[in-house]
């Protein structure tokens, strides 16, 4: 909230920032077709749902910071796409800002309602607010900010698309030079999670983050900001919009007995609300098994994804757990098996877990067992 | 561990033999054929077993080899052995099956009894070897010099009991190992898992290099899509300017149209307005003349229409003469038709007017003559009268209900009390109930004081025994002082005895007033129960006449007074129940009487009629006493109307008949009308011949002056056009030639005039100044063009989606090729981990044996060298016991040594093995002729270690020749 002695007092507006949509992604970290399909239309159906959320909720323009396809030539599919949502929303104004996934994106046939961005400053007024983008590119990437020109009579939204640092690139924003240049706020993308830093005493620069987690890095709400000024100033708050979430939960399987506990301990780990994120029946879990359970973990992935399948709307498991090696009393074994485990003990040319592997393939072959690594 | 001996029952040249061992050296020297290699086949047999065989196997199977010889084959084909180990002494039966191991069956004893503990082959229990060990170890025979080792020799040398469990060996474990990585990618990597994910992998690329082809080639079908619109939009273009020439093209031939129309027309006017130079006569002249030249001929056949037909005339004549007076006016007919119109309805009228409802009126007359009708008010009165009925019987019957007259109670204290009760007599009972009730009361408080006293039988009157007890002491204090010979002893004593006389006499004072207490009180006991008696039956008996009874006069005194007070208070209530019943009916037998009466005066009778019923019929007699008024109005009304009628009809017969005779007319009704309408008839249509004539005369005269006017209109307005006036017939034809003229040229000149304007406004909206550029194509040649720009569009757009479609799949094959580079990585991985694995069992197996080969490899080499087994000094013994020796400067395996030296080093080697094994308990050792090629040094370093070895070892030394006999002394 800031100091709106000259601020215009006019009504109350209502701006949507959101950035990095990866319309066309191929979501390739779903390895099921039909869940992948199923995703890429509600990445769709996701930003039809926030265009008609703006027009239900009388939002004057919908900030799209950057990266609204997956591709630098989006396919046709996803440009008629997005040229249809827009306008089928013709009191909603769609502020478009090209970034580096999509830089010969939309280029002609624009609605009325699509306003780009370039590669200068491009202002748009609405009400009380003013909002300027750049796109940033070889040419520019050093001199937009000195180019910057506030409105000191309204709030000052400022929209770009790459990383804040301190230095200037394509994908570089110079967070120094955009520093008490009465900006209010700093609408980014590029980051695919919601996150905000002061940029001086006034200006709070957002990245909105994704609407729709595309994989495994990108875990937890996804959504957009909305961005609303009062009598009293601007302010803004994250407004998770997801259709689902990718959770991630890292889980210590030590001393499990069988892999019902095993799942137990999961689905608590997914339950649990004091960690980020509670994973749904709808969302997607991945969990990572770590320690030494006490029984053969062979099939352990395979088959705890089946029996988590029903759980939640996709699951990957990664084994990452270490079957407990008994050694037993090597050193004072006279037996073949102690003279192996002592070599292979004293090798120094194994890394820990090629010994790890090493010993459990000898002593399996040599209980007679079937070798498995 | 010693052999004992060995009985055969039948091994192959044996039959019923013995054999007995001693300790040492065992020689023994037979001819060839003697039977020795029988004897330690036998000796092994025992221990190991033999093979069984089938009848088509190949070689000499020991089985087929020593079946017994001799009887016939009815032998039995075994025997036994005796040998000790670890202090028992062990006896091992055995017989074989002519051909099939199955048939075999063997007993082992140890110390007489039948045991298990050596298993299905004692040999193996015994020595840990295996046969074939066995045979490379402490069974020596002639032909078998191999130098090496077995797996059963390793194992008992490093005493890997897992294996001895089933487990595999290292050989078996690294092979399986090796088999597992193999299987991964083998040796030759050509095959194997891991080759199967890089062919995998080697696909995806190849389809990701098609895929991103595809892709590549978007860039240029988005290019030719938009070349292919920019060409589309061109012959848009093309074809939107021959649409705008064609379309000048016909505007033009259209506007010469319309200028060729206009010019027609304007030709046609001219044409016109030449035949009229004094000008076309206008629209009203036309009129004027049309409607002139039309009016002649209707003025004219109008004028011979007009005159009066001659029949008409002659009537006309007739019927004046008839009337010369002259006939009615229409006034008299007209009122002489009125009368007789009215007098038919007055007569009708007359015949409805009359009172019908004499009888019933006559009827209610009889109730109502003498003292007219009731009141409304009455009827009123009479209905309260009913209801008020109503309430009462409604009383009457609460009250009866209330009556205790008829209750079981009443009826039965009436049976009771039917006797009169006398007045005086509750009194008495009550004295008498009140003596019975303190003679009770007294009685009850005698019984007590008497069980008290009784329970007090020893009531003690306490002045007696205070003064016993004052004796006492006294006359104790008496004693004392007695003894004490104190001088107060004697009035003590006295006085002590005093008052125990005293004490005794008061005791028997109180006993006696006791005594006479008690006997006045059972007088008085006796007493009161008599009364108390008394009392009882008085009450009872007078009870008893009112139907009393029991033992309590008491509770039954009670019962009457009660029963009593109820029985007068019922009475009391039934009396006062009828006397209200009594007024009560009689309040409503005189309202009925009334209400009875009033019905009765309208004639309804009442007498059986309910009380809810007599409301109704109170209505009803109001209904009759209304009717009835109503009856006399009708009545004098219809009298009043039929007088004026009456009346009525006099008056019009009067004047009816002036008027009918008047003009000769018949009074009678039918007669009269006839006449009169003949009259009228007549005069009417006297009356209208003599209009019709008048009026025909002057039409005529109208006519002629119109007809010679319209002539002189005509004529005028011909000449005022120039022209002459034409035959009356043709006037018609000319104006109507005016007129289609004038119309004709109006139209034309209207249609000139729009003509012009039209070709002027299409002139300046489809006829630009400059004609627009010729096309250089035609119309139908863009069509075709365009058809093949849009066909061709249509084909790129479907390649592009395709190509999308498959672009889009690149990602997906991108993620495949990774996990597949994954999967590889972790294959590769694998298979090294599994070889690693292999090696590091294989090095633990050559440690683990290095670790005990060096004890064997130098007992081999002490045995070697003492037996000059290998030529020169340098020798040795690898993992495997290979021998190998350098010679010449080259190192040479043990095959290269002759067969001497091959029986040497066999030896020494299994002399090192022995001694390696057997650390503790040796066992006993076999040597079937083992040195028949060796020269006569080396016999007899050979025969000087069996002596040596013989002094540990049991030894069973078999030789053909006294030349090789060993001495054990």
């Amino acid at each position: 909230m800031y100091n709106t002695d000259i601020i215009t007092k006019v009504q109350n507006m209502k701006i949507i920032h959101c950035a990095d949509i990866h319309l066309g992604s191929p979501m390739s970290s779903i390895s099921d077709d039909e869940k992948r399909k199923e995703r890429q239309s509600e990445l769709r159906a996701t930003f039809s749902r926030m265009a008609s959320f703006a027009a239900a909720e009388g939002i004057s323009a919908i900030i799209i910071a950057g990266d609204l396809f997956d591709r630098d030539r989006p396919f046709r599919r996803d440009r008629d796409f997005f040229l249809s949502t827009v306008k089928a929303n013709p009191g909603v104004d769609f502020l478009y800002l090209r970034g580096n996934h999509d830089m010969d994106g939309v280029c002609e046939d624009f609605p009325a309602n699509l306003k780009p961005f370039g590669s200068s400053w491009v202002s748009y007024s609405y009400g009380n607010i003013n909002i300027s983008g750049v796109e940033l590119n070889v040419s520019n990437c050093s001199s937009v900010y000195s180019t910057y020109v506030a409105d000191s009579e309204k709030y000052n939204i400022a929209v770009m698309h790459g990383q804040l640092c301190d230095k200037a690139g394509v994908c570089e924003i110079d967070r120094r030079r955009l520093s008490g240049r009465g900006i209010d706020y700093l609408a980014l993308g590029h980051y695919h999670g919601y996150t905000e830093q002061a940029l001086d005493s006034r200006c709070t620069a957002v990245y909105s983050g994704c609407p729709e987690g595309r994989g495994w890095d990108e875990p937890g709400d996804c959504g957009f900001v909305l961005i609303e000024t009062s009598d009293s100033g601007i302010s803004h708050k994250f407004i998770p919009f997801a259709r689902r979430r990718f959770v991630i939960r890292r889980i210590d399987v030590s001393g499990c007995l069988d892999i019902h506990e095993v799942l137990g301990r999961i689905n608590a780990a997914a339950e649990d609300d004091s960690l980020a994120s509670p994973a749904g029946s709808d969302d997607m879990l991945r969990a990572e098994l770590s320690g030494s359970p006490e029984f053969d973990t062979r099939n352990l992935s395979y088959e705890t994804e089946s029996l988590l399948r029903e759980s939640f709307w996709n699951v990957n498991v990664k084994d990452l757990t270490k079957p407990p090696l008994i050694l037993g009393d090597y050193e004072n074994d006279l037996s073949l098996r102690g003279e192996f485990i002592r070599n292979v003990m004293k090798d120094t040319s194994y890394s820990d877990g090629e010994r790890r592997r090493v010993i459990m393939a000898g002593l399996q072959a040599l209980e007679g067992e079937e070798v498995e690594i | 561990m010693k052999l004992i001996s060995c009985h055969i029952e039948g091994f192959g040249r044996y039959s019923d033999t013995d054999f007995s061992f001693e300790d040492g050296l065992n020689c023994f020297v037979r001819e060839n054929g003697g039977g020795k290699t029988t004897l330690t086949a036998f000796l092994r047999a025992m221990l190991y077993g033999m093979d069984g065989y089938r009848c088509d196997a190949r070689g000499f199977p020991d089985r087929m080899h020593y079946y017994p010889w001799g009887k016939g084959g009815n032998s039995a084909f075994g025997g036994n052995i005796v040998f000790e180990k670890d202090g028992s002494e062990y006896r091992i039966e055995r017989f074989f099956g002519e051909k099939n191991a199955k048939d075999d069956r063997m007993t082992v004893y140890r110390n007489g009894f039948p045991c298990t503990e050596l298993g299905e082959c004692p040999g193996k229990t015994i020595f840990g070897l295996d046969s074939d060990s066995f045979a490379r170890t402490v069974f020596f025979m002639c032909d078998d010099t191999a130098v090496e080792s077995s797996e059963g020799i390793n194992r008992a040398l490093t005493g890997m009991l897992d294996v001895e469990n089933g487990r595999p060996g290292a050989e078996e474990a690294a092979s399986k190992l090796r088999e597992k990585a193999y299987e991964i990618r083998a040796k030759s990597r050509k095959i194997g898992f891991a080759c199967d994910v890089e062919n995998e992998i080697f696909n995806i690329k190849n389809r990701l290099f098609n895929l991103k082809s595809i892709e590549d080639t978007l860039e240029r079908r988005y290019a030719l899509r938009s070349e292919y619109e920019r060409s589309f939009d061109s012959l848009k273009a093309q074809k939107k300017q021959i649409e705008t020439y064609n379309d000048w093209l016909s505007k033009k031939k259209v506007y010469e149209e319309k200028l060729a129309q206009k010019n027609a027309s304007a030709s046609k006017l001219d044409s016109i307005y030449a035949k009229y130079p004094e000008g076309i006569p206008d629209s009203d002249t036309c009129m004027t003349l049309s409607s002139a030249a039309s009016l002649l001929p209707e003025l004219r056949a109008k004028y011979a229409s007009s005159e009066f037909p001659p029949d008409r005339l002659e009537r006309l004549s007739i019927l004046h003469n008839s009337y010369p007076q002259g006939f009615p006016k229409d006034s008299e007919l007209e009122e002489l038709g009125s009368i007789i119109t009215d007098l038919g309805e007055t007569e009708v009228k007359i015949g409805n007017t009359g009172f019908r409802s004499e009888d019933r009126l006559s009827a209610l007359d009889e109730f109502f003559r003498d003292e007219g009708a009731p009141e409304p008010d009455e009827y009123e009165d009479m209905r309260e009268e009913a209801d008020l009925l109503l309430a009462r019987e409604k009383t009457i019957t609460e009250t009866a209900a209330r009556n205790p007259a008829d209750t079981p109670e009443y009826k039965r204290l009436c049976e009771k009390f039917c006797t009169p009760v006398p007045a005086d007599l509750t009194e008495k009972l009550d004295d008498e109930a009140k003596k019975y009730v303190d003679a009770e009361n007294r009685l009850q408080q005698l019984i007590t004081e008497v069980s008290g006293e009784e329970k007090k039988k020893f009531r003690i009157s306490w002045i007696p025994v205070i003064l016993m007890l004052l004796s006492v002491l006294l006359l104790g204090a008496g004693v004392i002082l007695l003894l004490m010979q104190n001088p107060a002893r004697v009035p003590v004593m006295i006085v002590g005895a005093s008052l125990l006389v005293v004490s005794a006499s008061a005791f028997g004072i109180d006993s006696w007033l006791q005594n006479r207490v008690k006997g006045s009180r059972d007088m008085e006991l006796m007493s009161l129960a008599s009364e108390k008696k008394k009392c009882s039956e008085t009450i009872l008996s007078s009870l008893a006449d009112y139907s009393y009874f029991g033992d309590d006069p008491l509770s039954l005194l009670n019962s009457f007074k009660n029963e009593r007070n109820r029985y007068l208070h019922l009475k009391t209530e039934t009396e006062k129940c009828s006397v209200k019943l009594a007024d009560l009916k009689a309040e409503a037998d005189e309202i009925r009487t009334d209400i009875d009466e009033f019905l009765g005066y309208h004639g309804i009778q009442s007498a059986l009629m309910t009380s809810q019923g007599l409301r109704s019929a109170i209505d009803r007699s109001e209904q009759i006493k209304n009717e009835y008024k109503r009856l006399c109005t009708e009545k004098s009304d219809s009298i009043a109307k039929l007088y004026v009628l009456n009346e009525h009809k006099k008056k019009l017969l009067s004047r009816r008949h002036t008027l009918l005779s008047r003009y000769g007319l018949s009074e009678n009704c039918a007669d009269s009308r006839e006449a009169l309408s003949r009259l009228v008839s007549l005069y009417n249509e006297f009356t209208a011949l003599s209009a019709e004539q008048k009026e025909k005369a002057a039409k005529r005269q109208e006519l002629s002056e119109q007809i010679s006017e319209t002539l002189s209109i005509i004529s005028g307005l011909f000449s005022s056009f120039g022209f002459d006036c034409p035959e009356e017939n043709g006037i018609s034809a000319v104006i109507h030639s005016f007129s289609a003229d004038r119309d004709a040229a109006s139209a034309l000149k209207n249609e000139l005039s729009e003509r012009e304007l039209d070709c002027e406004k299409y002139r300046i909206a489809n006829i630009p100044k400059e004609a627009p550029a010729e096309p250089d194509i035609g119309s139908a040649e863009a069509d075709s063009r365009i058809d093949t720009v849009l066909r061709n569009i249509s084909t790129l757009e479907r390649e592009i989606e395709g190509c999308e479609n498959e672009a889009s799949l690149i990602s997906g094959y991108e993620e495949k090729l990774r996990e597949a580079e994954e999967k590889l990585r972790k294959l590769d991985e694998k298979r090294k981990i599994l070889l690693c694995a292999a090696d590091a069992i294989e090095g633990a197996e050559r440690s683990i044996k290095e670790k005990y080969i060096a004890p064997i490899r130098e007992k081999f080499s002490g045995y070697a060298t003492k037996l000059g087994a290998v030529p020169g000094s340098a020798f040795s013994l690898d993992d495997d016991f290979n021998v190998s020796f350098e010679a010449a400067g080259a190192w040479h395996r043990d095959r290269s040594l002759s067969a001497g030296q091959q029986v040497c080093c066999s030896l020494a080697l299994r002399m090192s093995l022995i001694e390696s094994i057997y650390e503790y308990e040796k066992p006993f050792l076999i040597f079937d002729d083992p040195f028949s090629g060796l020269d006569t040094g080396r016999l007899e370093y050979a025969l000087s270690l069996l002596k040596k070895l013989g002094k540990d070892y049991q030894i069973l030394y078999f030789c053909c020749h006294e030349s090789r006999a060993a001495d054990n002394k």
